[in-house]
């Protein structure tokens, strides 16, 4: 199961973000956001637009396909 | 003198607490990178200096603001480093607290946004904090000055002395690797065990510094067999991600014994405000609206009447007063002329904008002050992929409504090197507020009624072109590899009136100075060339030097519907900067006051003229600040030279359009 | 007489003097109508 699968409003914990792109990824481990992080999709923009995700407390933007390589398993 | 470094993560009020701390203004924004150099302001008090870095998640740089800090570290001398600390998210907080302990400098630090920790339920114990950091840690509220006081304490305490470094082990094949590299390495002033651990990190700045010293096969050697090690006997595939988990470790053992969370947690109003202005449906609509918004009170509701208002000064009880003085004095004619009409008409016709100009930086301050700016960043995200750029991209251009140079510098948050080239090349499309006049003057000739269409219609078109050009550049020149996205959405805050103002008045006072001195010795310039020609002094102006210098330009100009020898006068002095297309002008027509030179070029031009000419006024080249902060931002004499190339074909091209385009509909 | 020549000098003067300095300071990437005026560059490795 990916992030991208998650119904808005619902948390998952972070299994891999070992596929993402080098770039986002090291910037979402800066962010704290990394395997074991619990993490709550908030709501997505229209036209495949990108992501809020929250985790701890933290707000990020990051686009759809970058959050559909983040795998992550149900609480 | 103590030299003191203020580093932290953006966002976490670090521009706030410098300001508190020196009384020096600097310019606040709550987007990341604000800062994108360093700056330096003097510490009340006779403390010495203190040095505002870039907003880093960690010492090792992603991007290249982020590169700023290492550089500083390795190569400038400072005493201390106050190190600034978000309460509310200490734990990736405290991850570059823990590098910066680990360099050995004193240090001390500011826990900022307490209130906000405590409303989110936090209770820390800094008094544990500061036993196990081994350094003074203090709770501040850097927005309203709470504990500045306590800061200013302890960095008075510290001794020039370099404290001892926190060291943490980190198991015993990196603690083998780190001490064999260490061997290697040639005495400075600089923490070997630091250095060490930077580089196994993969920091490049430490890499090429130790490439100077070590044999980079050496290096990489070392560093390969490290890696191999801690791959074979831990679960981590690489050596910064094991660095990190145990940094990590360390923290979470030290949050553990200084935090206690309490249950109740309210939804935060940030999230409340987010899911409106980011909502799937409302969020573009609300983007455009601001902006709309923002157009009106700038042009129309606002700004059009204090212009209006100034006009009528300057060029009444202003004018008159400067006549009767030097009629009083004896004044010569040849002096009357270069003062009335030259400087009088040159810097009052700029001037007469500044109200417009100081609304519009007002609003750009508001937008970076409250923390929208990042959710524009996600708002336009989608429709920026499309073009081969993020969202971020956009953040740039809005601050590139203000002025270009500091557009051009904020492109540096960009990670991706290509879409950051690509938004320096393309961010002086946006139309800076040093255009505003020339449209406002053109605007208010031709088309009175739809005075805030038109000069909208400009913005967009900006937008529009370095749009277009984005998806060209990235599908020949920069077919760059995917395109990334990733956005820290900082917590809203109310902006503050003091800050805003300060903020407005910082962006907008060097217009003045401007006014004062380039635009005022320009127009004594443009005034003196108009005035002397091959015939002598007091020629007719059409027999000037500077109508033979406009008059070949002129017939280059007159296929896109502008050949008079006036209007290419006033691109060559546009170039210097843009608001001085105005002032030549105002010269050159004679003219006393604004209203009176919209009469005259209302004569000289037709309305589709008009628009072909403000149209390539927008685009036909960066002005002179602008490219220089090109050249130095991409580092490249080509890719300069192609912005400016290519502002000036497509700015003719797109006017051609418009007026010959315009000549076969019948508008001409 | 004296005081034109005066204002006359004094015009030009400072005119020359603006002109001059604004294109030295365009030079080092800076822009006197923003706030990035005070700032110093890392690339020559000083402080202000």
């Amino acid at each position: 199961m990916t992030l991208a699968d998650i119904q808005p409003g619902k948390k998952a914990r972070i299994v891999s973000i070992e596929n993402v792109n080098k770039l986002v990824r090291r910037r979402l481990i800066d962010l704290g956001i990394m395997e074991g992080s619990i993490i709550c999709l908030k709501n997505s923009l229209p036209f495949g637009g990108p992501y809020t995700l929250e985790a701890d407390g933290q707000s990020i933007g990051i686009r759809r396909r970058e959050a559909s390589l983040i795998e992550v398993s149900n609480l | 003198m103590m030299n003191v470094a203020l580093i932290g993560n953006p966002n976490t009020g670090k521009t706030s607490l410098f300001n508190a701390l020196t009384g020096f203004y600097e310019y606040v924004g709550n987007w990341s990178g604000v800062t994108v150099e360093k700056k330096v302001g003097k510490l009340k008090d006779e403390l010495g200096q203190l040095i505002d870095l870039p907003g880093i998640y960690s010492l090792n740089p992603l991007s290249e603001d982020e590169a700023v800090v290492s550089n500083f570290l390795l190569t400038e001398d400072f005493s201390a480093v106050l190190n600034i600390v978000d309460a509310s998210q200490l734990e990736r907080n405290l991850y570059l607290t823990l590098q910066v302990l680990e360099y050995g400098k004193p240090v001390v630090i500011a826990l900022n946004m307490f209130d906000v920790a405590k409303g989110r339920g936090l209770k820390i114990d800094t008094e544990k904090l500061s036993l196990y950091m081994k350094t003074p840690v203090i709770p501040v509220v850097a927005r309203k000055g709470t504990g500045i006081d306590q800061v200013k304490h302890y960095l008075r305490e510290i001794n020039a002395e370099n404290q001892e470094a926190l060291v943490i082990h980190y198991g015993e094949i990196l603690e083998n690797a780190i001490q064999k590299l260490i061997r290697q390495l040639p005495d400075s002033r600089l923490p070997k065990r630091w250095l060490a651990l930077q580089f196994f990190e993969g920091n490049k700045p430490v890499w090429e510094l130790l490439k100077k010293h070590v044999d980079e096969s050496v290096l990489q050697k070392i560093f390969a067999e490290t890696e191999k090690r801690i791959a074979e006997t831990e679960s981590v595939s690489s050596l910064d991600r094991y660095i990190r988990q145990i940094r990590r470790q360390w923290i979470c053992n030290v949050l553990e014994k200084a935090i206690s969370h309490s249950p109740d947690r309210k939804v935060p109003l940030s999230d409340r405000i987010d899911r409106i202005v980011v909502h799937k449906v409302w969020g573009m609509p609300i983007f455009m609206l601001l902006m709309y918004l923002v157009f009106k009170f700038t042009f129309d509701w606002l700004g059009s009447p204090l212009s209006d208002a100034l006009d009528a000064f300057i060029t009444g009880p202003v004018t008159n007063g400067i006549s009767s003085g030097l009629e009083a004095i004896g004044a010569s004619s040849f002096v009357k002329a270069v003062i009335l009409d030259g400087i009088v008409a040159g810097v009052g016709g700029v001037l007469v904008f500044v109200p417009q100009i100081m609304i519009l930086f007002f609003f750009i301050s508001l937008l970076e002050d409250s923390g929208y700016m990042a959710r524009v960043a996600m708002v336009m995200d989608r429709l920026m992929e499309i073009f081969g750029l993020n969202g971020k991209a956009f953040i740039p251009m809005i601050i590139g409504f203000g002025c270009n140079v500091p557009g051009v510098m904020a492109a540096r948050t960009i990670e991706q090197p290509s879409e950051r080239l690509l938004t320096i090349v393309l961010t002086p499309m946006m139309s800076c507020s040093a255009r505003l006049p020339v449209y406002t003057l053109f605007a208010g000739a031709f088309f009175a009624e739809n005075q805030a269409l038109v000069v909208f219609s400009l913005y967009f078109l900006g937008i529009v072109v370095a749009l277009v050009m984005a998806k060209i550049l990235t599908s020949t020149l920069l077919k760059h590899k995917e395109s990334v996205f990733v956005v820290e959405l900082p917590p809203y805050r109310v902006p503050q009136g003091q800050v805003l103002f300060r903020s407005t008045w910082e962006k907008g006072k060097g217009f003045l100075r401007k006014a004062g001195t380039f635009i005022l010795g320009g127009s004594v310039l443009i005034w003196f060339l108009s005035y002397a020609g091959p015939g002598g002094l007091s020629v007719d102006m059409n027999e000037s030097y500077l109508a033979m210098i406009g008059g070949f330009l002129g017939t280059l100009l007159a296929p896109i519907g502008f050949g008079t020898w006036q209007a290419g006068a006033a691109l060559i002095t546009g170039f210097l900067a843009k608001e001085v297309v105005v002032s030549t002008m105002n010269i050159l027509y004679a003219s006393p006051d604004i209203s009176s030179l919209q009469g005259i070029i209302a004569g000289s031009f037709i309305p589709l003229e008009a628009f072909s000419f403000i149209v390539f006024i927008l685009l036909y080249i960066p002005c002179l600040a602008t490219v220089a902060v090109i050249r130095k931002e991409t580092n490249s004499l080509r890719w300069t030279l192609f912005s400016m190339g290519y502002s000036l074909a497509i700015a003719y091209v797109i006017s051609l359009i418009i007026y010959q385009g315009g000549k076969l509909l019948g508008l001409g | 007489m004296i005081v034109n020549l005066l204002l006359g000098s004094l015009i030009f003067g400072y005119a020359g003097w603006t002109i001059y300095r604004r294109f030295r300071i365009s030079k080092q990437g800076k822009c006197q109508s923003c706030s990035i005026k005070d700032n110093c560059s890392t690339n020559n490795g000083k402080s202000c």
